[in-house]
């Protein structure tokens, strides 16, 4: 479904991405892992059109993303979050989640102004299936809430949910459990698992987590200064001499 | 009855100011709602008035078309103004349109037609107090059906967060652009009413001091809400008649209220009034 085909992205002379090539297939959860600085972020910003490749090419079915802006690919069916939460501060969580249905919001502006029946009602529709995602994700209680004011965990919960709202056909998650506590990550685990099975929506997981990589993604692809250095399943990952040396190495030695 | 007749005669022309004043409050909202500090609404003010006043005077043209038409150059001009200014962000932004404020100005004393600093006397009388608060209230009205619809929702999303907002699907540049547009008729038909509610328009009308007090206006109000801009337009004109016993120390004490309010409401005025509700 998406694909990165030797995708470069040079800052000055740091290569923060090189001739990375990666293929997401659809309804897949596909797991992006690697140490501090090894281009992760940077390449869900490519694929998001936040920062343009320098060499290479990012499609999503066989369609340029590529050279698009941000709302654009947005419109084509991919979504995002972020690693510090960019929920609308001063919207409630129920507004922020009304707000991620933009490009399947075809309420009708002249009916709005003139205040008529059908497209007031189209409206509280909206806010009712967003009241719905809520609850699906268990904040039913704060979904008046001001966003600013919610907790960190909530924050997360409240952005997977605008992110979902937007129907996406893949969802590229940046860090999605940092900041959580064991309980809140196994449950963020088993919403992405959820999300993967029963909407179809294709994740790829970008985390520093990596009992939750390991434990929820069917595939991995490991970077390390900008590079591939792995792809493969938790197990094959798990056991790649070159992981263990860049990754996982220092992990165990700790 | 007799009483509130008399009154309305005595302070008819204070009643039209505060209602003119609300418009523009307004224009200057639709603009910070969706995040930018725009000071080009002098400007806008100015093409639609000397337009419309010359389009009735010379083109015998009724007035309402002669208002809407220069309302709707006005929000040309806000196009062709949006397009390059458009990248800028808050004040960079607010600098360039305050420069193209006073380059109306200018040309509004050089053109040949526009009759120089004098300006243009002998306008018509033809708006009444009617007319400017059944074209507010309709205004208002549609402003805050706006905020409520889906374009709302995304000037809202792009003042608080451009990335996140474009990350929805959400094309910041166009929704931009329709702000400015909006916000640019909104004061140009300010400006034809104000014209033909005064005997004369000049240029010094449209001074870049006034597009400050319009932006105090609506910071004053609130700009939370629809009715915010409006509440601040309404106790910004009258505060100096209240003061006007006194005299020169009246800017002074103006002022002081402006900071006390921006000090201890930064909601606005409003927002007292909707605490007040909500409870």
């Amino acid at each position: 479904m998406i694909s990165l085909d030797a995708v470069t992205k040079q800052y000055g002379g740091v290569h923060a991405v090189k001739e990375l090539t990666l293929e997401i297939p659809e309804r897949m959860l596909f797991g992006l892992i690697g140490p501090n600085g090894a281009g992760k972020t940077t390449a869900l910003n490519l694929i998001t059109g936040l920062a343009a490749p320098t060499r290479g090419t990012i499609s999503l079915d066989g369609r340029r993303l590529d050279r698009r802006k941000p709302y654009e690919i947005a419109a084509l069916g991919v979504a995002r979050t972020y690693q510090t939460s960019r929920l609308f501060p001063y919207m409630t969580a129920l507004e922020n989640v009304v707000v991620g249905m933009h490009v399947h919001a075809r309420d009708s502006l002249v009916g709005q102004l003139a205040g008529w029946p059908p497209a007031i009602a189209q409206a509280r529709a909206l806010r009712t299936r967003a009241r719905e995602l809520l609850g699906e994700l268990g904040l039913s209680e704060r979904a008046d809430a001001v966003a600013r004011s919610l907790a960190a965990g909530e924050q997360r919960r409240v952005e997977l949910a605008r992110a979902i709202a937007a129907q996406p056909r893949v969802l590229l998650l940046d860090e999605p459990a940092a900041g959580l506590n064991p309980v809140e990550t196994e449950r963020l685990r088993d919403e992405i698992v959820r999300l993967v099975r029963e909407r179809g929506i294709g994740v790829l997981l970008v985390e520093h987590d990596m009992a939750l990589v390991m434990s929820a993604c069917e595939r991995i692809a490991v970077l390390d200064f900008g590079e591939k250095i792995a792809e493969g399943s938790p197990a094959q990952i798990r056991n790649d001499p070159k992981v263990i040396e860049a990754y996982l190495g220092v992990e165990n030695s700790a | 009855m007799h009483e509130l007749v008399a009154a309305y005669h005595a302070h008819s022309a204070l009643l039209n100011e505060i209602g003119i004043n609300a418009l523009l409050a307004l224009s200057v909202w639709v603009t910070l709602a969706c995040g930018q500090l725009s000071l080009g609404n002098m400007g806008f003010m100015a093409i639609a008035a000397y337009a419309s006043v010359l389009l009735v005077t010379r083109g015998h043209w009724p007035f309402f078309g002669a208002a809407l038409t220069g309302a709707a150059m006005a929000a040309a001009a806000g196009l062709l103004l949006g397009w390059p200014v458009l990248r800028l962000r808050g004040v960079f932004l607010a600098i360039a349109t305050i420069g193209f404020g006073e380059i109306v100005r200018i040309f509004a004393i050089n053109l040949p037609f526009t009759g120089g600093a004098e300006g243009i006397a002998g306008i018509p009388q033809l708006v009444t107090t009617a007319i400017i608060y059944s074209s507010l209230a309709l205004i208002a009205f549609l402003l805050w059906r706006l905020t409520r619809s889906r374009a709302g929702r995304a000037f809202a999303a792009i003042a608080q967060d451009e990335v996140a907002a474009s990350g929805l699907g959400i094309n910041p540049a166009a929704y931009k652009l329709a702000a400015f547009a909006i916000g640019a008729f909104i004061a140009g038909y300010a400006g034809a009413l104000a014209a033909f509610s005064s005997f004369f328009i000049s240029p010094s009308d449209y001074s870049f001091g006034r597009a400050v007090d319009v932006l105090a206006f609506a910071v004053a109000g609130g700009i939370g809400s629809v009715a915010g801009p409006i509440a601040g337009a309404a106790l910004l004109t009258l505060l100096p008649e209240w003061l006007r016993f006194l005299q020169n120390y009246r800017d002074v004490v103006n002022g002081a209220i402006l900071l006390l309010v921006i000090i201890f409401l930064p909601q606005g005025v409003w927002s007292i009034v909707r605490r007040r509700s909500a409870r």
